[in-house]
């Protein structure tokens, strides 16, 4: 029995519970309690996030305390992003607009080198990265970059079919649904996966939703003439 | 040694063309492509070789030349009988000039006064310079330590009159020495025909049977000035010194422009590389002198039929290091396609700057390995510069004309007023009709408020915006003109 447990354990086919990977050593708070605790802790630093949705669903929202809590001497780097930025947002969130740049990569290669460059220059603190696809290779190199300049990767890709599984340190799922925003952990280092939290609307947009006006919803706008 | 008295070093260079020959053929496999053009490049080295002068005397000797038995002056008949299989280059005084002068900028920087000498020589104030370095001693092993690390084959002397130098110089006499006895033998026994005086006089000397410089010496001044004219009058001053000579000495220069001239066409960007590191070792070493670090550089690519590539390299830290332009350049030679195959090289400095020490945090923790600047060159040499930008307000009521973009990290004026509370992350510009299905679809939530363009505008615009949430879920901002209420438009998404 035990022989037989001895080559089973050399061949590495046994799992052990108390050898699971530790899971990030450092963690940011993400400034929502309930996704906190989904987390076990909030944001890894210093290492690759993916957010998968299908866009324009508080994805920003999610990480806007992190990036707000980063050193605003350092730079954050937005590469192909969905459409223009609006200056005014990122005045709203306290960012000097000079310490922003808009990187605008057509090519996929051109995209990828940028953000890794950016992620070990060790001048910027977040990079936010909007591209479809990534194969195993690119995203190790990712992460070793973001872990030699300390900075945080926040990749932003459509939700889609189910994709070659990636060893990301997280990778989440946003799906809108009508209460607020479902968060589901597709990916997690050293946690247990298919867990998921719905995030209220009002908690995520509290400048425009109040919760006793989500009761009287109008669909039609009230029409108002000019004088 | 005493301080008060000048001596003069004399730097003698005889064959400055082949030596450069050799010194690019034996460097790296990237330089050897380095040369003139219309030389053919397969130019065997360790093959006699020589240099030949426009009226067909051998200027220039490789060693295997010298051991085929040729000489120094020899025609060109009789050379090509004694080795037929000899090569041969035109001499190209206007190189050997310009190289003379790079040398003469190399030790500007160890020596105050330096002057171009024809005849690929160079004359140095020494004296000045002693109390600096410490002793002539220290001196002299900082500039033979400078000469050897350029490869070229040099003779020297030193003299108090820089006459007197050059002429052991070119005799070849090698010694470097501060005691005016001995170098006044050595000038004594120096044949006439060396002693570089205008031929008519030097033959007037031979005939009355003066073989060496000593014997006119002997003979009093005034004595010979009566007999020979005004010319050995000059000549026996600047011998002696007791006219001061006139020089004109190197100022560094104040402007780089440097060319290279490739050995044969190169029609790949990447062979490019190898000749553009030494154009930007030239600049380093420019920009070293001065302290200071250059900003723009601007690449001319000389091509075949007279066209020609320009490139612009900008750095927005400013570099003076040929390994950080090189990687830029890298980075921009990687986008270039050559219309036609290269030949020449053209590098100029646009613009540079005084260098400063760079301030670093010293407690932020985080290793720099590029600073914000060296990262934002970087990133525009291969994406291209409008490509990287930061976002700018303007102060506009209309979003759409409120965000726009301008030159990457430089601060922007702030504006005054309130911030909105209300705004979406991404804007669209311009603004999209949303048709009727769409907007059947969509739940509001908030507004609406009210943004109006100034009335002092050409077309001054009144709108009312909302927040709202499509069939997808996705958050919008739209607005209603005031002038058709019955059209939503999207101005933006939230994130």
């Amino acid at each position: 029995m035990n022989a037989l447990l001895q080559q089973l354990q050399n061949r590495q086919l046994i799992w052990h519970a108390n050898q699971t990977e530790a899971p990030y050593e450092h963690c940011q708070s993400t400034g929502f309690p309930a996704l906190d605790q989904l987390l076990g802790g909030g944001w890894p630093q210093h290492n690759v996030v993916e957010l998968q949705s299908h866009g324009a669903c508080a994805e920003l929202q999610l990480i806007s305390k992190a990036l707000g809590q980063s050193g605003s001497d350092l730079l954050q780097v937005w590469i192909n992003p969905p459409a223009a930025l609006c200056a005014e947002y990122l005045l709203q969130q306290k960012r000097p607009l000079h310490q922003v740049l808009q990187l605008n990569a057509p090519r996929s290669a051109d995209a990828l080198w940028a953000a890794e460059l950016c992620l070990k220059s060790g001048s910027c603190t977040d990079v936010l990265l909007w591209q479809n696809n990534l194969n195993l290779t690119q995203l190790k190199r990712l992460q070793l970059a973001a872990a030699q300049g300390q900075s945080q990767l926040y990749f932003f890709r459509p939700a889609m079919a189910e994709q070659q599984l990636l060893p990301w340190a997280l990778s989440l799922q946003l799906t809108p649904v009508t209460t607020g925003l479902q968060i589901r952990i597709l990916k997690r280092k050293g946690g247990w996966q298919q867990q998921e939290v719905v995030l209220p609307w009002a908690e995520l947009y509290p400048q425009f939703i109040k919760p006793e006006l989500q009761q009287k919803q109008y669909s039609k706008p009230p029409l108002s003439r000019v004088s | 040694m005493s301080a008060q008295m000048e001596f003069w070093l004399y730097l003698y260079f005889p064959q400055l063309q082949l030596d450069k020959l050799l010194v690019l053929h034996s460097s790296t496999p990237a330089t050897k492509t380095l040369s003139d053009k219309g030389k053919s490049h397969h130019l065997d080295l360790t093959a006699p070789l020589a240099i030949v002068g426009a009226d067909h005397q051998l200027l220039q000797l490789n060693s295997a030349a010298r051991q085929a038995g040729l000489t120094l002056g020899m025609g060109l008949a009789s050379a090509a009988s004694l080795c037929h299989q000899l090569q041969l280059v035109p001499h190209q005084a206007e190189q050997e000039q310009q190289q003379l002068q790079q040398l003469a900028q190399l030790l500007y920087q160890y020596c105050a006064d330096i002057a171009l000498q024809p005849n690929c020589g160079l004359v140095l104030k020494l004296s000045p310079m002693l109390a600096l370095y410490g002793g002539a001693m220290q001196f002299w092993q900082q500039l033979q330590q400078v000469l050897q690390q350029t490869g070229y084959q040099y003779h020297f002397a030193t003299a108090q009159q820089p006459l007197v130098a050059r002429l052991l110089a070119q005799q070849g006499w090698d010694q470097f020495l501060l005691q005016n006895e001995q170098i006044q033998q050595q000038l004594k026994v120096l044949p006439l025909q060396q002693a570089q005086l205008p031929d008519k006089l030097q033959e007037q000397l031979q005939r009355l049977g003066l073989t060496q410089l000593g014997d006119v010496l002997k003979i009093p001044q005034a004595e010979l000035v009566r007999r020979f004219g005004a010319g050995m009058l000059h000549y026996l001053q600047q011998l002696t010194g007791a006219k001061p000579a006139l020089l004109q000495f190197v100022q560094p220069a104040e402007h780089f422009e440097q060319q290279l001239e490739l050995l044969y066409e190169m029609e790949r960007s990447d062979q490019l590389l190898g000749p553009l590191q030494y154009l930007f070792g030239l600049l380093q070493l420019y920009l070293q002198q001065r302290d200071q670090l250059a900003y723009q550089l601007e690449l001319c690519l000389q091509q075949r039929q007279e066209q020609q590539q320009q490139l612009q390299l900008h750095s927005a830290q400013g570099e003076y290091q040929s390994k950080e332009w090189l990687k830029l350049c890298e980075l921009q030679m990687e986008r270039l396609k050559l219309k036609k195959p290269v030949i020449q090289l053209k590098l100029i400095l646009r613009r540079a700057g005084p260098r400063y020490a760079q301030y670093k945090t010293l407690f932020a923790g985080k290793q720099q390995l590029y600073s914000a600047l060296q990262l934002l060159s970087l990133l525009q040499a291969r994406l291209g510069k409008d490509q990287v930008t930061s976002p700018c307000l303007h102060n506009d009521l209309l979003p759409e004309q409120a965000s726009s973009y301008a030159a990457a990290l430089e601060p922007q004026a702030a504006i005054a007023g309130t911030l909105a509370t209300v705004r979406p992350a991404f804007l669209v510009d311009p603004p999209l009709v949303l048709d009727a299905e769409q907007q059947q679809q969509l739940q509001l939530y908030y507004g609406p408020e009210r943004l109006s363009s100034g009335w002092w505008q050409q077309q001054s615009q009144h709108r009312d915006y909302y927040v709202g949430q499509n069939a997808q879920g996705q958050w919008l901002w739209l607005f209603r003109d005031l002038q058709q209420p019955e059209q939503l438009y999207l101005q933006g998404y939230f994130s």
